[in-house]
């Protein structure tokens, strides 16, 4: 005899046969999910992108709708000029000139600005003087504009007219372009004025012949557009009793060559005689880290918010879905027979209509619906078809449940013959009890992974709708208007596209790396009953 | 139990469950399921009453419409003297109390998400059991421990999850979860036939255990035909829906008198070597035929040994109460003798036996024509067969 093995004591029996507190179905889920590194992955995905959009808004300053016109189209990082010691600029696409610090913190626009586009040579003179208030003072002297020629600036380049001036010298005329209208007003004599503001264009007598008398405010402007347009060579008009000419027959700079131009941006920067050539240094956009959009909104402060419209509408979609699918679903499987048949009809009926058009139809009919409500003389409003996010909302939601009725029906097809369900008959369960206790508990492995897969899909649809230009107006943005955005300048900015596109993927790809996670710890396979 | 003072508690008349099986949205091929055609029984308070029979014979069918898991086509479901097939949901909320059922597959009659607590004690919810009493909730809980020490397991199972259980303690779960409502009529739908054998028995004796202490009454579905023998005290034998033999089991197994049941009672394995059962084995040949629209006449006849389509001894006995379908002539006089459709009296039969014909064609009226009604044959003892008397010859005699 060894004596390995030796009787144990009843109490060390007793201590053997402990009792554990046993495991929930969700515990055990919980406890395979954690398991899964690339799930687990997507959980913080998750958590993270739910943080940024509904914690992050309030870490920035300005608010996502607010327009600083002279910071538009900001890239992330910025390429800083050091025109005196301890003095930066930043120069934009369209030769705005931005002051910045060391460190990139966008301080104000400098205003007065001599430029020379086609040369790419930007003046600033010793005498004017800029206050970053953007208030000016001091006498213009252009040491540039003893040519007679303006230059100015559209959103896509730059063109050069030529002016000549009636008066000798002193008189200084400079038409003064805005991005949006192709001639916006006259700066005359260092002062500006709105061609809206002109009360007195007595005549406008444009090259063709064509003569027009009296035109004020905006008949003038309309006029002189009209000259613009036409390609007319020369212009003449009354202005104060002084005639005005007005020669555009330099036209516009071939497109070829602006883009051409544009490629190979090398500035020279001309401060008090000093000329400044090369980059100094490429910095962190410290006020707008993720840029602008081409409105001067900050780029980072939009994705947040679109983070939150985006997640508002899958989740308003999803909840709805689980809801209405569900329940729609249950009671199908359920009842079965001839009820079944016709309420799986009426899903392939709505599963038939494109849900693209299904939006379009929905936002027609939604447009002029406001429901508003006065409680204690506070007025809400409720729903406003305009916005269009009340349309996305009831187009995914009156959509999306399809999918998930179809897969609970199924669930519970194959659930409700199971013995417990009908041994919850036998004892006289009702049937909404059996619905609510037996079936949808044991078909909620799939919902919750289906669920976690129609988020992704929803934000996806959502973009898609925005992209296409069914979404959300301005100024609210989603992720799909701000991509829908930045298309326009995805060559020149293509950092407006990257960030909204980054989010949408992460999203995607947390929720879906989160569902495949929950797939296989709900997987029924891996453990019977 | 004498035979005179027992008290019917289910009376099963004519009970019929057709499936429809039709399909095709417009041209509809009628295909009808016959799972339960026709069958009339008995179950006596205090009794086990075996059902039997092959796979999808519709004996768990059978169970299921009684307790209208399905709702039945036709007859009657007599219990305590209230038809349960005529009676609408709400009332039959209160005989679900009386009728419990006990399922095949302890995996599948458990729900998973539901703690064994929440599942003994939703019957108890349901009927709203302690509703009288000072703290229902204290009251239920209790009864579920106690439920739970007299089906052999312990106080501390009552907050797990089935899945926590061998398939013997979750069969006892299923039985504590049909006790919880003091049920009258148990059906026990093949309860051990998915159980390890010494489980099996242990099971089985926890049932006869609580039918002598709570006075239940069982339907024991099965097809284990020896396990059926011990517990039931009569047995029913079925065949694609429909019933060939009910007997006492002792009568059943000393004498069957219907064919397949022979030829059932012959597969039993015998545990001993020296047996001559082996020779004794009747092995019937072709194919269990479909139940979807079944041909007329006995089910079984298509593999029975003795099925013919005409009648070789012609006695005066063999012809009285038969359909005759086909015109019979005088062989000699070409005289009408018997019409179309005519049942034989026993005034025509001594005229046909007067004939001194060596058999006689009696058309398709035969067992692949004619469905034998179940007729008692002894007492206590129905058989389904045309040719009971013909067969058992040497049984009956004695």
């Amino acid at each position: 005899m060894n004596d390995k093995y030796t009787f144990i004591s009843r109490e060390e029996k007793l201590d053997s046969e402990q009792t554990r507190k046993s495991l929930t179905y969700w515990q055990d889920v919980w406890r395979r999910l954690r398991k899964n590194r690339l799930s687990m992955g997507g959980l913080f995905g998750v958590i993270f992108i739910l943080f940024f959009g509904l914690i992050g808004p309030s870490f920035r300053e300005g608010d996502y709708s607010d327009q600083i016109l002279d910071y538009s189209n900001l890239p992330p990082r910025l390429d800083i000029y050091e025109i005196e010691k301890d003095r930066f600029v930043y120069v934009t696409r369209e030769y705005r000139v931005l002051e910045t610090d060391e460190k990139g913190t966008l301080l104000g626009r400098i205003d007065q600005v001599y430029r020379d586009i086609p040369n790419r040579l930007l003046y600033f003179s010793d005498e004017y003087k800029v206050s970053l208030e953007g208030t000016v003072s001091g006498t213009y002297d252009y040491p540039g504009l003893l040519s007679s020629k303006i230059y100015y600036s559209d959103a896509w380049g730059i063109g050069l007219k030529d002016v000549s001036y009636p008066n000798g010298d002193d008189y200084v005329e400079v038409a003064y372009i805005h991005p949006d209208s192709p001639l916006y007003g006259l700066l005359i004599d260092g002062e500006q004025f709105d061609l809206s503001v002109i009360d007195s264009l007595e005549e406008v007598v444009l090259s063709s012949g064509d003569l027009q008398t009296g035109l004020t405010g905006d008949d003038g402007a309309e006029a002189m557009m009209d000259a613009f347009d036409n390609n007319s060579d020369l212009v003449e008009m009354t202005f104060r009793g002084e005639i005005l000419t007005m020669d555009y027959s330099y036209g516009l700079v071939d497109p070829e060559d602006r883009l051409e131009g544009l490629e190979d941006v090398n500035i020279e920067l001309n401060y008090k005689g000093r000329i400044t050539m090369n980059v100094t240094d490429s910095v962190m956009n410290r006020l707008y880290p993720w840029g602008t959009d081409n409105l001067g909104r900050d780029l980072l402060a939009r994705v947040m918010y679109g983070a939150r419209i985006s997640l508002f509408v899958a989740a308003v979609a999803t909840l709805v879905n689980f809801f209405v699918g569900v329940l729609y679903g249950s009671v199908s499987g359920y009842v079965g027979g001839r009820v079944d048949n016709f309420m799986m009809r009426f899903v392939d009926i709505i599963n038939s209509v494109p849900l693209t058009l299904y939006v379009i139809l929905l936002m027609v009919l939604l447009r002029e619906v406001v429901i508003d409500l006065t409680i204690f003389g506070h007025y809400f409003v409720l729903f406003r078809g305009q916005g269009g996010l009340g349309t996305i909302i009831i187009a995914l939601g009156s959509v999306y449940w399809v999918g998930m009725a179809r897969l609970v029906r199924g669930q519970v097809l194959g659930l409700k013959e199971q013995e417990f369900v009908l041994a919850a008959r036998t004892i006289g369960v009702s049937n909404f009890r059996i619905i609510l206790r037996h079936l949808i508990p044991n078909a909620m492995g799939p919902i919750v992974v289906s669920m976690t897969m129609m988020i992704p899909a929803a934000v996806f649809t959502e973009a898609f709708l925005s992209f296409i230009g069914l979404g959300l107006s301005a100024p609210l943005a989603s992720w799909g208007t701000l991509a829908n955005d930045a298309l326009a300048g995805l060559v020149t900015y293509p950092y407006q596209l990257f960030f909204p596109a980054t989010a949408i993927a992460i999203t995607m790809l947390a929720f879906n790396f989160l569902g495949d996670g929950l797939r296989d710890a709900l997987d029924p396979r891996l453990r019977k009953g | 139990m004498t035979i005179d003072n027992r008290k019917p508690l289910l009376e099963v008349r004519n009970l019929k469950k057709y499936f429809d099986k039709s399909r095709g949205l417009f041209i509809r091929t009628p295909k009808v399921l016959t799972a339960v055609d026709d069958i009339s029984f008995t179950i006596y308070q205090g009794e086990t009453f075996g059902l039997v029979g092959e796979s999808g014979c519709g004996k768990s069918t059978t169970g299921r419409t009684i307790v209208k898991l399905y709702e039945p086509t036709g007859g009657q479901i007599l219990f305590d003297g209230v038809d349960l097939a005529s009676i609408n949901h709400r009332d039959m909320l209160a005989y679900r109390r009386r009728i419990q059922m006990i399922f095949q597959d302890p995996y599948a009659s458990l729900n998973s998400r539901m703690t064994v607590t929440d599942i003994i004690g939703e019957g108890i919810d349901t009927h709203h059991i302690f509703k009288d009493s000072d703290d229902p909730r204290m009251a239920k809980q209790e009864r579920i421990y106690e439920l739970l020490e007299s089906v052999g397991l312990k106080k501390e199972h009552a907050s797990r999850y089935p899945h926590e259980f061998s398939g013997g303690q979750r069969q006892r779960i299923g039985i504590a979860r049909a006790l919880a409502v003091d049920p009258e009529l148990i059906i026990c739908d093949e309860p051990i036939s998915a159980l390890d054998v010494s489980i099996q028995a242990q099971v089985v004796n926890m049932l006869e255990d609580f039918q002598k202490t709570k006075g239940l009454t069982y339907l024991f579905i099965a097809h284990d035909l020896s396990m059926v023998k011990h517990i039931s005290d009569r047995i029913g034998v079925m065949y694609i829906g429909k019933m060939m033999e009910i007997a006492t089991s002792d009568d059943l197994y000393d004498k069957p008198l219907h064919p397949y049941t022979k030829s059932l009672l012959s597969s039993i394995p015998l545990p001993d070597p020296h047996s001559e059962q082996k020779g004794k084995r009747i092995i019937l040949e072709g194919d269990v035929p479909s139940p979807i629209n079944p041909k007329p006449g006995c089910r079984f006849a298509s593999r029975c040994r003795y099925s013919r389509e005409e009648v070789e001894i012609i006695t005066v006995n063999t012809l009285v109460g038969r359909v005759i379908r086909e015109t019979l002539l005088d062989p000699v006089t070409n005289e009408l003798i018997i019409k179309d459709n005519k049942v034989i009296t026993p005034e025509i039969a001594e005229v046909i036996v007067g004939l001194n014909l060596p058999k006689i064609s009696l058309g398709k009226q035969s067992c692949f024509t004619e469905t034998p009604e179940l007729k008692e044959i002894l007492t206590d003892h129905f058989v389904a067969c045309h040719f009971t008397e013909e067969i058992n010859a040497n049984l009956l005699k004695k």
